[in-house]
């Protein structure tokens, strides 16, 4: 794509994330599950539970529905948990539906792998996040949150993106598309989270997980994200741990990680990568 | 590898570690401590006393609040969330760490930031975060590591469902409903703590009450104003299994077949000494059959140049006793002269309501008096209590059997942690029981009720005086 091209679509994406007219879509298949899930709840609970947090765009959605005043007039849900085990799981179906009838379908034909690789990488950040927390007595549920949605504006600037190449007969490259998805996804998942009234950790998360010094607040979590994300790398490549390699990264000192420790939350490695398996589509 | 050599080393900065570290710098020693944390204070400071703490204020306000609500025509927000209520924990903690960071500087401490691990008696290695190691010689050592909660073997901790009393300060928001398992001094502080800020907590024990190392008269009272909160003691009960239903409730199976199902758990089974890599058969150390490091009274190991303080040698596991373990073991290892060591410590206990002993309980006072007299002051009938609506607590004296040595003092109610300390000075001069009648007291305080209490043993005299 020519130059001229992409700052024309640099223009309208800026224009879109002022005038905050930014969608995050859903995968088509997590609909279907969802809305396979939510006719007989009781008996689905636990599967449309697993589905809400191994899911970021779903995860996302539900958190706004659910902090919404229809549903929290008086306090603002912190996490999935709480909102599961605050509002049952009849009004979670019912917000889980309502998630996958409002925004539109992923519509990114030949950008399957790089949305798959989005999703991998938050889900298992999110699965090494959660245990990172547990190992330092850190809030599990925001961590995990938080490392599912550290990049929910990735695939928002990826279909914006695509749909106004689309609005103007253009098919950008993945390179093109990764490119802006880097270059704005702070700043488009900050104004997403913001917009839905997400977590406050969610945000400084999202916006202090690439930058090297002080996030704007939520310094632990987002040290911790940082060293999930250099344990998930880890994972999603080639599953291959270099305890030595790991030890010395300078997030997992920032959170006073010792050897031992890092050998300890290996250990967990094969149950980490059932997990993710499991929670993945 | 480089080996540094200092006169002492402490390992651990808690309480008992800090003042050991002073205690030595004041004596011009060469000290280090070894501190694993990236802060200084240990558990005391960033997962225990002083967070807990925080929260239990907090509690009380919003006790107090409610009380009020309705003469000051406000409602409280009803999902309060934690880290409100625990904002101003960061504050107090951060005060604290510049303090004890001051002290060190000031006192010329050498901090290192590692874990310690002994190779023999006078040598440590410390590994730091990212690998590097440095190894240490000393002529004396402080193990001053603390404890860490005890787990149980049909309980998994996962500290997003199931807490123990490290982590379940980490919620960021307050569950409604919460089953502590345990009925010793963390769980009965948790339990209540929670109860007051209005979650449903259920509280199961295997001994018929909690507390149980106090005399049943403040463990009744303290179950009668638990249970008036509005939550559960499940007495003489045995956990067979503890797990997460996979969307939103804990559940807990009894063995008499009843299940309690809760949002979050907390298993508070005690603590045991945090000796977790610090290897310390290599210097000659084992733990007793208690699991903890038995010491002397100068706080002496069994290896000479070894001293230990704090919770890792076990009860009374007190900050305040800590401290003064950590002074003592210092100034016994550069023998200093270290004065007398009371046995009299008081024993708080930051419940709702507040519980507070010093000197001879009941039941120790029976069994070497066989018939001692018990004076009791119920707050109720204090008009200081009655102002402040402080009714639930009482104070009792306990005497000898003619009434008149002070052996002991127990107070149950708000304020007893500072009350407990004019009994503690009384039982230090060996007052008797008269003269709590014939001085003066403030009117009104609660102080008034070691006067009312006093009068009660003197009309219980079988010898008038």
């Amino acid at each position: 794509m020519d130059q001229a091209f992409i700052d024309s679509i640099t223009e309208q994406l800026e224009q879109r994330i002022q005038q905050k007219t930014l969608v995050l879509p859903m995968l088509p298949q997590v609909t279907s599950q969802v809305l396979s899930l939510v006719n007989d709840v009781d008996s689905d609970a636990l599967a449309l539970t697993k589905l809400i947090q191994s899911d970021a765009a779903l995860a996302g959605h539900v958190m706004r529905i659910a902090n919404s005043a229809a549903y929290s007039p008086t306090a603002k849900m912190t996490s999935l948990q709480q909102a599961i085990a605050r509002l049952g799981m009849q009004n979670m179906a019912d917000i889980a539906m309502a998630a996958t009838m409002g925004p539109a379908l992923f519509d990114a034909k030949g950008f399957e792998p790089l949305i798959k690789e989005i999703w991998q990488s938050s889900l298992a950040t999110a699965v090494w996040a959660r245990e990172l927390a547990r190992q330092g007595r850190r809030n599990v549920e925001s961590t995990f949150l938080c490392g599912l949605l550290f990049q929910i504006g990735r695939p928002v600037v990826l279909q914006t993106v695509l749909d106004i190449a689309n609005g103007n007969n253009n098919s950008p490259g993945v390179d093109d598309v990764s490119f802006l998805m880097n270059q704005y996804q702070a700043e488009v998942g900050q104004v997403l989270a913001e917009h839905w009234q997400l977590p406050l950790p969610v945000s400084h998360t999202i916006g202090g997980v690439e930058i090297d010094g002080a996030a704007e607040g939520s310094q632990d979590i987002v040290d911790t994200i940082k060293a999930a994300k250099v344990f998930s790398a880890c994972t999603l490549s080639n599953q291959h741990y270099d305890i030595d390699v790991l030890s010395s990264d300078n997030s997992i000192i920032t959170l006073n990680l010792y050897v031992n420790d890092v050998e300890k939350l290996l250990e967990k490695s094969d149950s980490i990568h059932e997990t993710i398996k499991e929670l993945s589509f | 590898m480089s080996t540094q050599h200092y006169d002492i080393i402490i390992i651990g900065s808690g309480p008992a570690g800090q003042k050991a570290a002073v205690q030595a710098a004041k004596a011009n020693k060469k000290v280090a401590m070894v501190e694993a944390d990236k802060v200084l204070g240990g558990a005391c400071v960033h997962r225990g006393t002083i967070p807990s703490k925080t929260l239990r204020e907090n509690a009380l306000r919003i006790a107090n609040l409610r009380k009020h609500a309705e003469l000051f025509s406000f409602s409280l927000r009803p999902d309060l969330e934690m880290t409100a209520l625990i904002e101003n924990m960061h504050a107090v903690i951060s005060a604290h760490d510049d303090y004890i960071n001051n002290q060190m500087t000031r006192n010329a401490i050498e901090r290192i930031h590692g874990r310690a691990s002994f190779i023999d008696s006078h040598t440590i290695l410390v590994n730091m975060p990212g690998g590097k190691s440095v190894e240490l010689q000393t002529d004396y050592f402080v193990i001053a590591t603390g404890s860490v909660p005890r787990q149980v073997d049909n309980i998994e901790v996962d500290h997003e469902y199931v807490y123990d009393s490290d982590s379940i300060l980490s919620m960021e928001y307050l569950p409604q409903t919460l089953t502590v398992l345990g009925g010793g001094v963390i769980a009965s502080e948790y339990a209540s703590i929670f109860s007051s800020l209005g979650v449903r907590v259920t509280m199961i024990d295997r001994y018929p009450r909690p507390l149980g190392f106090l005399d049943q008269a403040l463990t009744d009272q303290f179950v009668h104003a638990f249970e008036a909160s509005g939550a559960r003691f499940i007495a003489s009960a045995n956990v067979t299994r503890v797990y997460w239903d996979g969307v939103s409730q804990v559940i807990t199976e009894l063995d008499d077949g009843s299940v309690y199902r809760s949002e979050k758990v907390l298993s508070a089974a005690g603590r045991v000494s945090n000796i977790v890599g610090l290897s310390i058969e290599n210097a000659g150390l084992t733990l007793n059959e208690r699991g903890i490091i038995p010491v002397d009274r100068q706080c002496r190991t069994r290896v000479n140049n070894i001293y230990a303080a704090g919770d890792v040698i076990g009860p009374p596991s007190l900050a305040s006793a800590s401290m003064e373990q950590g002074r003592r073991a210092s100034r016994a290892a550069l023998g200093l002269d270290l004065g007398e060591m009371t046995d009299l410590i008081p024993g708080g206990i930051y419940a709702i309501p507040e519980l507070s002993t010093v000197g001879m309980s009941e039941s120790e006072a029976i069994e070497k008096y066989l018939d001692p007299i018990i004076g009791v002051a119920k707050f109720e009938e204090i008009a200081r209590g009655q102002i402040s609506g402080i009714q639930d607590g009482m104070l009792r004296l306990i005497a000898d059997p003619q009434g008149e040595k002070l052996l002991g003092v127990q107070i149950i109610g708000e304020g007893a942690t500072e009350l407990i300390h004019i009994g503690q000075m009384g039982l230090l001069a060996g007052m008797n029981i008269d003269a709590f009648v014939e001085n003066i007291f403030n009117f009104p305080t609660l102080a008034e009720a070691y006067r009312v209490a006093a009068l009660h043993i003197v009309g219980q005299r079988t010898t008038p005086s």
